[in-house]
């Protein structure tokens, strides 16, 4: 499966950003790095169909993204918010079995097949125990879990997911990364937005560095993540060293 | 939403609706044993008996179930609409734009289904207000369609007030027995049935695709909700529920917000369960309340506005502190 883009301009307000040409294959790792504001997350939002772009083509395989029913779309891509509404008080196995309703028609009720597959996600991203709970009571690196258990229980084949290791402390951080890539080996692709660039270098095989005032870079992480491109993509002196033989950036102050 | 059985809340809920009915045709000026009632469904019994119950009774306390039923549910569908749990449709101004027309319809000097067509048009006027000037450029955000409804409900507040402060005295008690809610001249309360069967029967079936729509608009696109048409249907569906409670009843507050909380709380937030149990145990509440308010100081009777909050707002604490038992 290909999700593939052509001289797409994302829509932010009052700003004219480059546009982007980029195709990502299934199997793929995908790091979407930048300053600020630059706009990740409202490509990520488009990547997904929720959100027109100014110009240019967005397509899945063949067929062009908005001539896809929003269901069939939802069946085959998926996204994990930066933010999480909970208007009403859900438990999280709730929450987690949202992740069922494009794959159920509407006036199916959920079967213990569903419950099961739900169940497996909150024991993968170790929640088990606190599945009964309700996710107003949970920490934020709770919660941004169970926002994963959703989607690890709709199960697209393309994974948008914006800022994953957000409020993780490490040892989830390494969890949640190695859950991704292990989708990326089961021929899924993910495509993540990211603010530390060195889980981009240990995780992702390829980056988009989103520049304000420049043309995006596209391409493998290893050729990508360089001194070079990354001080001005964030406007930030940087140094670069390596611990047991991997890549890392530090800022220089 | 899983495991939990969503049929022996609402088998329980029917029950004690059923349990109110026969409580509520029970009392009254005069009292009826439950032999005495069912000698009266038997076609046997004292003919002052038949009429008590078919011609007074009954139909008030048919009029009264649908009432609560239809202001809990449009309470439940609204505060879905706009994720907020303060939304119901007495905030949002439907209610006011009601009684505002209804007002005018009363100082006019009408009665029956000309003061009834009345309240309609109002809550639908009221209804289109809202949500035109909610819509600015593009979609109305929730926080924007609550604050446009709110200040529009203070606005029909005034000219309520400013009607009350003019109106001929006599025309006074009419008119504030209307604005808390009246159910003694709620003559016929198929119009009420007819909307609160068909709605509860359509919204069943949407409960999951309601569960999503709670989540927020993009999160529920995201699952590949078409969200757009869904909210555009429960806005019509919701207004129309309120509009036919108002013109049944009068206007009677706070069943729309508190029941759908109360049942939150107890029984968690599957709409395929809230939905039906909202129409159910709404209809409890308003029967009960329409019962107090015309036995307590009887052959006066209460507003029953004033007992549905009575009896919601310590029951309403209560649970609120207690947080969700599920």
């Amino acid at each position: 499966m290909t999700l593939s883009v052509d001289a797409l301009v994302i829509d932010i307000p009052k700003r004219s950003p480059e546009p982007l040409t980029v195709t990502m294959n299934t199997g793929q790792v995908w790091g979407v790095l930048g300053p600020n504001g630059v706009g990740k997350t409202t490509l990520l939002h488009t990547l997904a169909g929720l959100k027109m772009p100014r110009k240019g083509r967005l397509r899945l395989n063949d067929a062009d993204l908005s001539s896809i029913h929003r269901m069939s779309l939802a069946q085959q891509v998926g996204i994990m918010f930066q933010d999480h509404q909970d208007g009403f008080p859900a438990t999280v196995m709730e929450t987690a079995l949202l992740g069922r309703f494009p794959h159920l028609s509407p006036w199916e009720m959920e079967t213990e097949q569903d419950i099961k597959i739900a169940q497996h996600s909150i024991d993968r991203l170790e929640l088990s125990s606190l599945a009964g709970r309700s996710v107003t009571q949970l920490s934020g690196g709770e919660r941004q879990r169970v926002a994963l258990a959703s989607l690890l229980t709709q199960n697209p084949n393309i994974w948008l997911v914006d800022e994953p290791t957000n409020h993780l402390d490490l040892h989830h951080q390494v969890a949640v990364m190695s859950l991704l890539q292990e989708k990326a080996r089961e021929t899924k692709l993910v495509v993540m937005s990211l603010h530390d660039v060195n889980l981009a270098a240990r995780w992702c095989s390829h980056v988009i560095l989103q520049y304000p005032d420049r043309p995006a870079l596209v391409g493998s992480a290893e050729s990508l993540l360089t001194l070079e491109n990354l001080e001005p993509l964030y406007q930030q002196k940087l140094v670069r060293g390596e611990i047991e033989g991997r890549l890392v950036f530090m800022p220089s102050i | 939403m899983p495991r939990r059985d969503l049929f022996s809340p609402l088998i329980l809920l029917s029950l004690l609706s059923v349990f109110c009915m026969v409580v509520s045709i029970t009392q009254g000026s005069v009292q009826l044993s439950l032999g005495q009632i069912l000698d009266v469904f038997q076609g046997q019994g004292t003919q002052l008996n038949q009429i008590l119950v078919w011609e007074l009774r009954v139909p008030r306390i048919m009029a009264a179930f649908a009432t609560g039923g239809l202001l809990a549910v449009a309470g439940a569908l609204m505060q879905i609409l706009l994720r907020n749990p303060l939304a119901d449709p007495y905030v949002l101004g439907i209610s006011g734009g009601a009684s505002v027309a209804a007002l005018l319809a009363i100082l006019a000097g009408v009665t029956g289904i000309v003061l009834s067509s009345a309240a309609f048009f109002g809550a639908a006027l009221s209804t289109i207000l809202v949500f035109g000037l909610a819509q600015g450029d593009g979609r109305p955000s929730p926080m924007r369609l609550l604050l446009t409804g709110v200040v529009i409900a203070s606005g029909w507040g005034a000219f309520i007030t400013l009607m009350l402060a003019l109106a001929p005295p006599q025309k006074i008690p009419g008119m504030l027995f209307w604005l808390m809610g009246d159910l003694s001249y709620a003559q016929s309360p198929w119009l009420a049935w007819a909307a609160l069967i068909p709605v509860c029967l359509v919204l069943i079936p949407l409960g999951r695709s309601l569960n999503v729509l709670a989540c927020g608009p993009l999160q529920a696109a995201a699952l590949g909700l078409n969200v757009k048409y869904l909210e555009r249907f429960v806005f019509v569906i919701a207004s129309l529920l309120t509009a036919v409670a108002v013109t049944t009843a009068g206007s009677i507050g706070f069943v729309g917000l508190v029941v759908p909380h109360i049942l939150r709380l107890i029984l968690g937030n599957d709409q395929r369960l809230i939905l039906p149990a909202c129409a159910l145990a709404g209809g409890c509440l308003v029967t009960l309340a329409d019962t107090v308010a015309r036995t307590v100081i009887a052959p006066e009777q209460l507003p029953v506005g004033v007992i549905t909050a009575l009896l919601g707002v310590p029951t309403f604490l209560y649970l609120l502190r207690r947080g969700r038992v599920a």
